[in-house]
Parts: C-alpha cells; sequence; structure tokens
C-alpha cells in the first residue's frame, strides 16, 4: 500500500531549521564520474610503473657494470694466481731436479767414501736358512 | 629543415644497419683479430724412470733470453747491465745488440731465476721467452741410452729419439684477447685445442747397476787404454736390459761416458766368443758330445790357409769340452766341417746374426753376415771362430742369453712399461720367444761353458761362490780399406752368465784395442766385477750356499781396480730360491 503524499507545509517543516540555500559564489560541484576517477588512478599508476622501470633499468645498469668491475678485478686476480702456479710449478720441479740429484748413485758414493769413511765390503756372509731338525 | 635532421637521422639509421646487421661480422672479426691472441699450451715432455721409478731424465721450466737489436739504444750499456746475469761476456752481448736484426738470442736455456733476474733490469729490447729444458739428474752415465733431446725440445739421440712420439705428448691451443697491458680481458679466454702431457717411459735399467757398470768399465778403459768400452748386463729369461754402459777412452789413460750406444752401433768379428753357434749346434744336431775327442794339431789347413791355435801346442787328444774351454781354433774348425757350411750359416741366422735384435734402438746394426753363397773357400775354417761375420755386443749377448734360458732367442727390452701422465703403467708386450735350442742342449753347452771359466781361458771371470759360465774372444781388427787385419789391434770380449746352473743373470764385455789384447784377461776382470754387483745387487745368493752361512770375499781376483761401487746396497739374499731380476722365475 502507497503512502499518501505529503503536504508542502510538512515539506518546509522537514527542511528547517537545517535547510540553507547554498551561496551563489560556491563553484559549483559535480558528481565525478567513475571512469574520469579509473583514468586518473591509472595515470597515477602508470608514472608510477615508469619511475619503478627507471630505478630498475637504472639498478640493473649499476649491477651490469658493477658486475663487470668485478670480472675484471677477478680476471686481475686470475692472471696473478696463474702466476703463483706457474711458479710453485717451477719451483717444485726445481725441487725435484734437486732431489734427483741428491739421491743419485754416485753422489751417494762420494759422500759414503769421503764423508762418512765407509769402505767397500772386503767380505759378504749370506745366511741361508737351516731345515728343521737338522741341528742337534 | 626538419625534413633535412630527418634525412640526416635515416642515413645514419641505414649506415648503422650496415655497420651492425650486414658488415657486423666482418668489423667483429677485424675487431677480434685486434686484440685477439693465440697461445700455444706446451706438453710436458714425459720423465724417463728406471726400472725403480728413479728419474733419468725430466723436464724442467727454463727461459730463453733474446733481444731485437732495433729497440736497443745502447748496446753496450745494456751488455754490460746483462752480462752478469746471464753469465755471457758482455763483449760478446754488445755484438750480439748491435747486430742489425730484429732477433738475437741472448742466452738459452737459463733458469726462471735468472729471467727474472733480467727482467727487473727492464732493458728495452731484451725479452724472456719460456720455454722447456731436459735434464738428466744423474749426470752422463745414461746418456748413450736414455739420448738427448736439442733445445726446442726436438730429440735427437737415444730413447728419447726412439719414443718421441709417446715422450712429446701434443701441445695445446688457447685464445685469449688481450688489453693493451697484456692483460687477459674477462671472459675472452678459450681452448681451441687441448694440451696433452706426453707419456713416461719406465725402463728395465737399474740406475744403481748401471753407476756400477759404468765404473768399472770407465776403470778398465782409462787402464787399459782401450779406444772404447762396452758392457750390458741381462736378465737371460726376459731379456731385459739391467745396465749397458759406454765408454770412451781418451788420451793418456782417461776415459768418459760415451754419448754413443756403442753396444748396439759398432760392430766387431766376435772372435772365439762366436764358437758357441759351432758347439750349440754340433751338439744339438747330436754330431758331439761333450766328450767326443778330436785330434788337434798345432795348425790346420783349411782351403788353403792355415789356421793355428792361439798358443803353439803338439798335436793333442782334447774332448769338446776341452776345445772349447782352452778355446782352441782348430778344434772348432773341426767341429764346424762336420756340420758343413750350409748348416753352419743357417745356425748363424737362426741365433739372430745378421737381423735386428728387435730392440729397435736408433742407430742400431744388425752386423755383417756373409751369405753362403758368398762364403770363401777358407770362410769354413774362418766363420765358426768367429772372424768372418760382424756382431753387435747386444746380439752376442743375445746367443748367450739362448744358452742361459734353456734355448730361447728372446727380444732384448730396455722399456719395461709406459708411463700414463696420470701415473698408470702400461706393461710393454713381451715378444715371444723362439726356440734355437732343446733344454738338454743348452744345459750341455751351459756346463761346458763352466769349464771356461773353471780351468779354460776365463778363469779372470770367476765370482767368488757363484758358478759362472762364459766364454772368452780375442779377435783381429779388420783394416779401415776392407783388407786384411790392423796389426796389434784386437777385441777383447767376455761373455757369461751366473749361477751357472740356475741362471739369472747374463753379461758381456768387450773392449777395443786394450793393452792386454785377450778376452781373458782384458774383459773377463770387468765381467767378474760386474756381475758380483749384479748377484749382489739382486740378492742372488752363491751358487755354494747351503744351510748355515756362507762367506764370500768381496774382492774379485785380478779386478781392475776395486770399484767403489760395492758400497751401495748390501744384498737380501733369497730364501732357498734364486730370484730374477724382473721377478719372474730364474733359470
Amino acid at each position: 500500500m502507497t503512502p499518501p503524499p505529503a503536504s508542502p507545509a510538512t515539506r518546509n517543516a522537514q527542511r528547517s531549521p537545517a535547510y540553507r540555500p547554498q551561496h551563489p559564489s560556491r563553484p559549483p560541484l559535480r558528481v565525478v564520474p567513475r571512469r574520469e576517477l579509473t583514468q586518473e588512478g591509472e595515470r597515477r599508476r602508470c608514472r608510477l610503473l615508469l619511475g619503478a622501470a627507471a630505478l630498475i633499468f637504472a639498478s640493473t645498469m649499476f649491477a651490469e657494470v658493477g658486475a663487470h668491475a668485478m670480472v675484471a678485478q677477478e680476471q686481475f686476480r686470475l692472471v696473478q694466481l696463474q702466476g703463483q702456479l706457474s711458479s710453485a710449478q717451477t719451483t717444485r720441479q726445481q725441487l725435484q731436479q734437486s732431489v734427483v740429484e741428491l739421491s743419485s748413485p754416485g753422489r751417494i758414493v762420494h759422500v759414503a767414501e769421503t764423508q762418512l769413511g765407509m769402505t767397500p765390503p772386503q767380505q759378504i756372509t749370506y745366511l741361508s736358512p737351516v731345515p728343521l731338525g737338522s741341528h742337534p | 629543415m626538419l625534413g633535412i635532421i630527418a634525412a640526416v637521422f635515416l642515413l645514419l639509421a641505414l649506415r648503422l644497419v650496415q655497420v651492425q646487421v650486414l658488415n657486423g661480422g666482418r668489423y667483429a672479426a677485424y675487431g677480434q683479430a685486434e686484440t685477439a691472441s693465440s697461445i700455444t699450451l706446451p706438453a710436458l715432455r714425459g720423465t724417463i724412470y728406471d726400472r725403480s721409478g728413479n728419474v733419468l731424465a725430466m723436464s724442467v721450466a727454463r727461459e730463453t733470453i733474446v733481444g731485437d737489436p732495433h729497440q736497443v739504444a745502447d748496446p753496450r750499456g745494456e751488455a754490460a747491465r746483462l752480462a752478469p746475469v746471464v753469465g755471457v761476456a758482455a763483449s760478446q752481448l754488445e755484438k750480439l745488440l748491435s747486430e742489425n736484426a730484429g732477433f738475437v738470442y741472448l742466452a738459452q736455456q737459463v733458469t726462471p731465476q735468472v729471467a727474472d733476474a733480467v727482467a727487473k733490469l727492464k732493458l728495452p729490447g731484451i725479452t724472456e721467452k719460456a720455454t722447456e729444458g731436459r735434464v738428466d739428474p744423474p749426470g752422463s752415465l745414461d746418456q748413450a741410452i736414455v739420448g738427448s733431446v736439442g733445445i726446442d725440445s726436438q730429440p735427437l739421440s737415444g730413447l728419447e729419439y726412439q719414443d718421441n712420439k709417446l715422450l712429446a705428448g701434443s701441445t695445446g691451443e688457447e685464445v685469449v684477447n688481450l688489453a693493451p697491458g697484456g692483460i687477459v680481458l674477462p671472459g675472452s679466454r678459450r681452448v681451441s685445442r687441448l694440451a696433452h702431457a706426453g707419456d713416461g717411459l719406465l725402463l728395465t735399467i737399474d740406475d744403481t747397476l748401471q753407476y756400477q757398470t759404468m765404473q768399472a768399465l770407465q776403470a778398465q778403459v782409462a787402464s787399459s787404454g782401450a779406444t772404447y768400452g762396452t758392457a750390458i748386463i741381462m736378465d737371460p729369461n726376459t731379456g731385459a736390459i739391467l745396465a749397458m754402459a759406454n765408454v770412451a777412452g781418451g788420451a793418456n789413460g782417461t776415459a768418459r761416458p760415451a754419448t754413443e750406444n756403442y753396444a748396439v752401433t759398432r760392430v766387431f768379428e766376435p772372435g772365439s766368443v762366436f764358437k758357441i753357434v759351432t758347439f750349440g749346434t754340433a751338439l744339438q744336431d747330436g754330431l758331439i758330445t761333450p766328450t767326443t775327442t778330436f785330434s788337434v794339431p798345432n795348425q790346420y789347413n783349411v782351403g788353403g790357409a792355415l789356421f793355428h791355435d792361439a798358443e803353439t801346442h803338439p798335436t793333442e787328444q782334447l774332448t769338446a769340452t776341452q776345445i772349447i774351454a782352452q778355446s782352441s781354433n782348430i778344434g772348432t774348425i773341426k767341429i764346424a766341417q762336420m756340420l758343413g757350411k750350409g748348416r753352419l750359416a743357417a745356425a748363424i741366422s737362426n741365433f739372430g746374426f745378421g737381423e735386428p735384435t728387435g730392440l729397435g734402438f736408433p742407430g742400431e746394426s744388425w752386423g755383417i753376415v756373409r751369405p753362403v753363397w758368398n762364403w770363401s773357400a777358407t770362410a769354413i775354417g774362418s766363420t765358426p771362430i768367429g772372424q768372418d761375420d760382424a756382431v753387435t755386443a747386444l746380439q752376442a749377448l743375445d746367443m748367450m742369453n739362448c744358452v742361459a734360458n734353456g734355448g730361447y732367442m728372446i727380444r732384448p727390452s730396455l722399456v719395461q712399461s709406459v708411463v700414463a701422465p696420470d701415473g698408470t703403467k702400461h706393461a710393454v708386450a713381451a715378444s715371444p720367444r723362439r726356440r734355437i735350442l732343446s733344454t738338454t742342449t743348452a744345459r750341455t753347452l751351459a756346463t761346458m761353458l763352466e769349464q771356461v771359466v773353471k780351468v779354460g781361458t776365463g778363469v779372470n771371470a770367476v765370482v767368488p761362490g757363484y758358478t759362472v759360465a762364459g766364454k772368452t774372444g780375442t779377435a783381429n781388427i779388420p783394416n779401415h780399406n776392407g783388407t786384411g787385419y790392423a796389426p796389434g789391434a784386437f777385441m777383447a770380449t767376455f761373455a757369461g752368465f751366473a749361477p751357472a746352473q740356475h741362471p739369472a743373470l747374463s753379461a758381456i764385455v768387450v773392449l777395443d784395442r786394450p793393452r792386454q789384447i785377450y778376452g781373458g784377461a782384458a774383459s773377463a776382470p770387468v765381467f767378474a766385477t760386474i756381475m758380483q754387483d749384479a748377484l749382489q745387487r739382486f740378492g742372488i745368493p752363491p751358487s755354494s750356499a747351503g744351510a748355515g752361512s756362507t762367506t764370500v770375499n768381496g774382492v774379485t781376483p785380478a779386478a781392475p781396480s776395486a770399484p767403489s761401487s760395492q758400497l751401495t746396497r748390501q744384498p737380501s739374499p733369497a730364501s732357498g730360491a734364486h730370484r730374477s731380476p724382473a721377478g719372474g722365475a730364474g733359470g
């Protein structure tokens, strides 16, 4: 059931005292359409995205440069280590050569005779196994 | 205006496309070539070891100092600073640095320390070039066998030459891009070909025994005034060469290690050592026994030529054993006549004379054997006593090995195994043995050869405590012009093995033109010395060793001079069984 329409006096009573007519110099307000709100948000997001992209790009560039610098630095280090390795291998070879020279038969005989006073044996005794039970 | 700018940009864009896209590869290659540098990756040459793993030859880093005279403004000043560092006379360096050339060698094969010292001088036009040096640590004792390599590692002689393909390996290649300062650009290093190090060789040679043999031979060559001497010690059961010494005689009784392996490169008429062929074949064919008796006059006519024994004697009745023990030429000729020319010639070939031994050593001679169709009327007299054919010392010892090992011809060997760069060893396959004499014949002949050392011409080859079998040889040396013999020039030889009934070692000693001309006087004492050393070295117990103890005098009768070599190792007697040097079963 539909209610009966209110009378004009009733409508005035309803507006008073809160109702005030608007000032004529106030800019006109309007309801912003949702479409406009969305475009503004998209523009803001786009700017944000561009900024982030630029940041990422710049960071990547810095990272790239940094990585290259590190690789170059490691390359220097690698060259140095290879030099050390080569040097160590050379030292090893020389030491090995020294060991071989020091252990040569000629040198051992020389040291035995001149420094240790050793002489060739005049006789050599061989011990042979004795069969079990052969001795009383 | 905008149109002009756009046109310029369009042209630039087109040029960019041309450079980057259309011709990009070509320009990239140009750029690469500007900075790319190819580096040869050296392959380390394999090491040569003795049978115990002692190094006989190894490669070490060396540097070569080179100069570019065009860049040297002050040759005298640079030479003066460089001379004390590299050890080359300043005047010589100045001369080199003053040459109108872009490259001169200033010092070769210097140590890295010397090269570093040169680099610190920072002399304009002087640079160092890395290279490889081959060193022979124990000295020159094994040089005739091991051989040598040149400054650029090219093989020149010996095993270095023979087995160069194994030893050399293969070089690799690396391509890098270099910055102007010589720094390798990051990520540019790429190996286009890998380097493979050379294989090593594990020889059959025993370094200590080689030293002992060298000492004994050197002393005898010096004291006897011989032109040269060679000695070989082998394991007759495997063919492994345990020592191979070569000594060159000098003026005023001096002797020095030789760089030539006389044992395989020099041939000589073997003399009476060759009688083994005649006796072995006659025994094998059943024509004689050790007790077969022959009437042996002082002289004997063969084909119009008069043959005689070394010493004048009346006609004697000698057994075959006595003939070989006394080394009677006439008795031997009579046995050869029983064999006949064809059979004797076949036997000579069968024993490996006139053929390669199989060692394959560079410069090895096959010997000179006259074919039977070319024998003269007197050849049946001269050939069986070792006067027509020429042999190497190794061939003569191979013949003796055949008697020692029970009748087999075995290929001699110097390389035991090949050592891969990772250390794994690959044994060299043994060649099949070829039977020449029956076991019985070989044993019978060994018993007869024992008499040579006991009562015959080889008494100086006695090794106290051991039974020794062997044969002396004294042969004329032919004139250089090919006709007749050089007066007073003889080759003195002794070849034998021990212990006689269970042979574990064999040896030969050959001296060229010693003052004591007879093999029994000049070579047999050296044989006794080196055989005694070898028997002790490999712990082979005395033949007379029964239960209990056996004392053996260390001094060999008539030894040329007591070699100091006996210091090197005390024997470790095996318990009863004879031990082969190669670890296999002896005799």
